[in-house]
């Protein structure tokens, strides 16, 4: 097996086929059920696209992204902390992930998660309404991953807040949250059309088949 | 820096932003499962007693009466004085082990058919307890399911009622959009009410119980009085009005 860099932290785990992994920076537990393979005394872990749009996005062709070690990270949307937790692993253990999560059930796992992980700052709260969050420093990368009608507005009201110009911000886009009648191609180039003003567009990349509907777009702040 | 401030802040969040609501979901998707597997074990098992015992399997069709008949034992013998059918059977004949093999099986799927009664128990007091005038306008059952499709008590206060009527009826009301009639009623339909409702008053009638289930729950969050009585009153004045209209009609 051997290992091709794509950024720090990230690599593909080349055998028979290619598989995305993470270097671990909290040990070998598996978080979610993913594999953990150990190479030349290091501990790494997959990240399987089909519970993780951002890796999915890696699968289709997403070569290199603005994020990296001692990076502060502003996560909406953070589920149960399944992507989470490799933000974690490639922001390592001088980086900060606040990961903002709305639903009780889940929001229990990710604050769970976060008891092992010391980088991830849990916060229970709604992603539309960012002045209510607990004092939280400008970041330097924004992951935004809500399947909800406004989820433009939301993601321009947190960027306006929190996001340093000039770095990125990687929206993934639910078409059918938006617009269920309309062309999924039409929703996004709609949603672009919005975002133009605030960011430059520097890719969008489609991750059929690992989700449906949905879009992951890498926007810089201007 | 430390995350345990965080930490601290959303665990607070979280215990804070529970409920008995939260309980109240959870039993009754329990109680909800545990019939599903009753039907699904009453189903092969009576089918296994069909190859045994035909005749009387043919009998024992409903699930409670097969679970009554079969609880003590269930070879042909005891089954046949029970039922007053022919010892004679042309099922094929199952040795001992097989027969306790059976009764075994019965036994358990007797004991689920117990532990959903129990769990259904503990809803109605939890109902009759936090939500009486709910309780009072659609029973301890309804008023369950209604908190359950609402997702909690306070955002069922905030629905309207046109919405508390077609709670349940999601994909009806979906396939509305696209040019079919909108559902009339959801969960409302078992409610005791509608039964004795000819059918082309039913959709008024779901009006009015939807109206009534709003009033109540309001009190029941905002004022936590127990005015079921005055309520109850009112929502039966309403009742009778609706089918007299059909007299009339």
């Amino acid at each position: 097996m051997e290992l091709k860099r794509i950024i720090d932290r990230v690599y593909w785990l080349l055998d028979r086929r290619r598989t995305l992994v993470t270097l671990s920076a909290y040990g070998g537990d598996s978080v979610y059920g993913e594999k953990i393979f150990n190479l030349d005394g290091k501990i790494y872990r997959e990240w399987v696209p089909y519970r993780s749009k951002f890796a999915a996005a890696f699968y289709k062709g997403l070569n290199g992204v603005d994020i990296k070690d001692g990076y502060k990270v502003l996560y909406l949307g953070a589920s149960s902390g399944t992507t989470v937790s490799h933000v974690s692993d490639i922001i390592g253990v001088n980086g900060q992930v606040y990961a903002v999560e709305i639903a009780e059930e889940m929001a229990v796992n990710l604050i769970l998660l976060a008891e092992r992980r010391k980088n991830i700052f849990p916060i229970v709260g709604d992603a539309r309404k960012p002045e209510n969050y607990p004092s939280i420093p400008k970041c330097d990368f924004l992951y935004q991953d809500v399947a909800q009608r406004d989820q433009t507005d939301i993601f321009i009201k947190n960027a306006d807040l929190f996001l340093k110009s000039g770095k990125i911000g990687a929206f993934a886009v639910k078409t059918r949250s938006i617009n269920v009648s309309l062309d999924p191609r039409e929703v996004i180039r709609n949603e672009v059309k919005k975002l133009r003003s605030k960011f430059d567009v520097i890719r969008e990349i489609n991750i059929y088949p690992y989700q449906k509907d949905h879009s992951l777009l890498i926007l810089r702040k201007k | 820096m430390d995350n345990n401030e965080f930490i601290e802040k959303a665990r607070k969040k979280i215990k804070d932003g529970l409920s008995v609501d939260d309980l109240i979901r959870k039993l009754i998707a329990f109680s909800d499962s545990l019939e599903k597997g009753e039907n699904t074990i009453f189903e092969q098992l009576n089918d296994l007693y069909f190859l045994y015992y035909p005749e009387a399997a043919d009998k024992l069709k409903e699930r409670d009466k097969f679970i009554a008949a079969l609880k003590e034992s269930c070879d042909r013998k005891s089954i046949s004085e029970k039922l007053a059918i022919s010892i004679e059977s042309m099922g094929f004949d199952l040795n001992d082990e097989d027969i306790q093999l059976l009764s075994l099986s019965v036994n358990e799927l007797s004991n689920i058919s117990d532990l959903r009664k129990v769990v259904n128990d503990r809803l109605n007091d939890i109902i009759k307890k936090k939500y009486p005038n709910l309780n009072a306008v659609l029973g301890s059952e309804l008023s369950a399911r209604i908190i359950y499709l609402a997702g909690s008590s306070s955002s069922l206060m905030l629905m309207p009622s046109s919405k508390i009527q077609v709670l349940g009826a999601e994909k009806a009301m979906f396939a509305a959009r696209k040019k079919k009639a909108t559902p009339k009623y959801g969960v409302i339909y078992n409610h005791e009410i509608m039964l004795s409702v000819p059918e082309n008053l039913k959709g008024k009638m779901a009006k009015v119980i939807a109206a009534y289930t709003s009033l109540a729950i309001k009190t029941d969050v905002l004022s936590k009085e127990d005015k079921s009585s005055i309520i109850m009153e009112k929502m039966l004045k309403d009742v009778e009005k609706v089918k007299k209209w059909n007299l009339k009609g």
